[in-house]
């Protein structure tokens, strides 16, 4: 048996036997904090503030997108200056590709 | 099973000698501050003189070593959620388990997963026996020249990823070959 296997299989009889206020313990014991970072939905309503945002490309072809949280691809682009955002191009086909509710 | 060379990044207080004799120095789990991203342990970058120098810039206000140094991993104590598909899915096990179980751990940070296995492990030495782990520190802002396409330009590979090891311990066995490769400038 392979030390994953290993591991799943002691985990699962430990847990099997586990109260609450053990792994409650435990958690507390983990100590220090993790950080909380502003969640994904208002990193996008800070960026977007409500409005509409239009990205228009060598191309010819316009993008917008509005204020609803897209997919995690779409952070490179609203976060890139406009003048490196040519070589994320093939990100934005790929985000178009994926998600077309979010463009007009 | 198979060798990495390790960067770690530390300040030069105590001069060349010192920090050679006592590197690498534990990144510890502080009361009231984040956990370290992989937990309690010591940090090294996976053969990446750039991202140790990047550190040392920005934490120890340019005044750094950075160590070599090459970590020694084996099957049984190597956790690599970098470059192997089946401990990632084994990590994710691990996760939903404790969900199953009531907990939040699907919304549990990396560090806090890793250490609670690690208390849970004191008294049951199967579930974590783990002394290494590798992980990618995921850059949202890839640079483009270091990145090469397959057939067309929808599907790439990125050929400078950042990697970080994390020991947990640190013995003659896990890491061999210390070694100062570079003095920041003053």
């Amino acid at each position: 048996m392979n030390v994953f296997d290993k591991s799943l299989l002691a985990l699962d009889a430990y847990l099997a036997q586990a109260k609450q206020e053990e792994l409650q313990k435990i958690l507390e014991d983990v100590g220090g904090v993790c950080y909380e970072g502003p969640n994904l939905e208002d990193f996008f309503t800070t960026i977007f503030q409500n409005k509409p945002l239009r990205f228009k490309f060598q191309n010819g072809v316009t993008y917008y997108a509005d204020s609803k949280p897209p997919p995690v691809g779409f952070q490179l682009i609203s976060q890139t200056p406009k003048e490196t955002l040519e070589s994320f191009f093939c990100n934005i086909a790929l985000w178009k590709h994926q998600s077309q509710q979010y463009l007009n | 099973m198979k060798d990495y060379v390790g960067h770690h990044t530390c300040s030069d207080n105590g001069g060349k000698d010192f920090v050679l004799e006592n590197a690498p120095f534990l990144s510890p789990i502080v009361d009231k501050h984040p956990l370290p991203f992989l937990g309690r342990g010591y940090y090294f970058w996976d053969y990446d003189i750039v991202q140790a120098k990047k550190w040392g810039a920005d934490h120890y206000d340019s005044n750094y070593f950075i160590l070599e140094g090459i970590i020694g991993t084996t099957v049984d104590n190597f956790l690599d959620l970098a470059g192997d598909r089946r401990h990632m899915e084994y990590f994710l096990n691990l996760a939903k388990r404790f969900v199953r179980q009531g907990m939040k751990a699907h919304e549990w940070k990396v560090a806090k997963l890793i250490e609670f296995l690690k208390q849970v492990n004191k008294s049951n030495p199967d579930v974590f026996p783990f002394e290494i782990i590798r992980a990618q520190d995921y850059n949202i802002f890839p640079d483009p020249q270091f990145r090469m396409a397959f057939r067309d330009n929808l599907g790439y590979t990125y050929l400078n990823p950042r990697y970080v090891f994390c020991l947990i311990i640190v013995n003659d066995v896990i890491l061999s070959g210390k070694r100062i490769i570079f003095q920041s400038k003053k």
